[in-house]
């Protein structure tokens, strides 16, 4: 079962408010309201504490004053808060509002031009929508595996004109957990997106590997996907770098050898590669890391994962 | 060897099935969840490979897939009628 979900905590008239905000008055108008509405949710609305302490606690282990814990706090949900208001300003205000710059375009064609399709491992940093969005440069068709609650008042960024994606979302919730559609994807030399910090539903397919000292369970579908076809794997993390700017990064190459193997415990080396990239990723950019639940969770004896 | 014993000691060897012989697998067995053969959703992108590589039958259709992948009979009867 996913311990994580997608909705907003926020209300459908406030996310409303923002979006008025940005296409009436720009970006850096609602930034200034998004900073004192933080400040409302860090002093007045405790499960925000509850939702922060299991990633800042490990990250800063040594922050063990209360006041400052609350800066760090504040500190990482701003920087959520800057990342939504950057995604609607790009859907509401254009694509020229925010500059993405993805560097390492030449090796990605490379590994396309393998023929065996690209798999784009990512995670939950930066303005990871927007930066899929951009490797349509390379000309070929991306499909990215993304879950949206139904409930969920946040809207991606291409909905906020009421355009159809221009990525080809499918769907994790679906048949067989949409890995039908992922294997097309690759048969037809396509480029693949999966987020690897996070797990879906109800899949046996994880694996416990130690990600800041404990262990988290991560979605082995990507590797198994990657040895099936010999499909490289590319860890691609993004983070806010200036004003108005994200630069993607390619953080590895990740070549997952032909293995007949059912057991996900079998994928641990390269789930450990992609973590330790994951890792290295949070040492630099600690508050473009966006994953506000417990992902060290004990999970044991539970088999519904 | 007929395709339905082909299919199944196939599936046996290529998927690492444990445990499970050929005359374990039912018919009419559901491929996945918990009860029958008790495959999961990656294994399903496995069982595509191995279905093309053995018998030269492509499952790219969603539609298709989530017929023919119902029990071991739908599949066996789905390859019959596709090969070439």
């Amino acid at each position: 079962m996913k311990k994580w979900n997608s909705q907003s905590v926020g209300k459908p008239w406030q996310h409303s408010f923002f979006y008025s905000v940005i296409r009436f008055l720009g970006r850096r108008v609602a930034f200034f309201f998004m900073y004192f509405v933080v400040l409302w949710y860090i002093l007045f609305y405790t499960p925000i504490h509850t939702k922060c302490g299991p990633y800042l606690s490990r990250r800063f282990p040594h922050v063990k004053n209360g006041i400052i814990r609350l800066f760090y706090e504040y500190r990482w949900i701003t920087s959520l808060g800057r990342s939504l208001i950057d995604r609607a300003a790009y859907g509401i205000r254009g694509p020229k509002s925010i500059e993405i710059e993805v560097p390492d375009g030449e090796k990605l064609r490379e590994l396309l031009d393998e023929g065996k399709g690209l798999i784009v491992l990512s995670a939950h940093t930066g303005c990871w929508q927007i930066a899929f969005s951009a490797l349509q440069h390379l000309k070929t068709k991306v499909h990215l595996v993304m879950y949206q609650d139904q409930f969920d008042v946040d809207k991606h960024y291409y909905e906020y004109k009421g355009q159809t994606a221009p990525i080809d979302v499918i769907d994790p919730a679906g048949y067989l957990g949409g890995t039908l559609q992922m294997a097309a994807v690759l048969q037809e030399g396509e480029i693949l997106g999966l987020m690897g910090d996070r797990i879906f539903g109800r899949d046996t397919n994880t694996m416990r590997l130690d990600f800041l000292g404990d262990p988290i369970k991560i979605p082995v579908a990507s590797f198994r996907l990657a040895s099936m076809r010999g499909t490289p794997i590319v860890v691609l993390l993004s983070h806010r770098e200036g004003r108005s700017r994200y630069r993607v990064e390619l953080s590895d190459v990740i070549r997952v050898p032909a293995l007949i193997e059912r057991n996900p415990e079998a994928y641990a080396p390269y789930g450990r590669q992609y973590l330790r990239c994951l890792t290295s990723f949070i040492q630099d950019h600690p508050f473009d890391f966006y994953n506000y639940y417990d992902m060290w969770e004990s999970n044991s004896g539970d088999t519904d994962v | 060897m007929n395709i339905q014993q082909k299919l199944k000691q196939v599936i046996i060897e290529d998927l690492s099935l444990e445990d499970v012989s050929i005359e374990d697998i039912q018919d009419d067995d559901p491929l996945f969840g918990d009860e029958g053969l008790g495959l999961d959703s990656l294994d399903a992108v496995e069982l595509v490979v191995v279905i093309q590589k053995h018998f030269g039958v492509q499952i790219k259709d969603m539609a298709i897939g989530r017929e023919v992948f119902q029990s071991f009979n739908t599949l066996a009867k789905y390859i019959e009628e596709n090969m070439g």
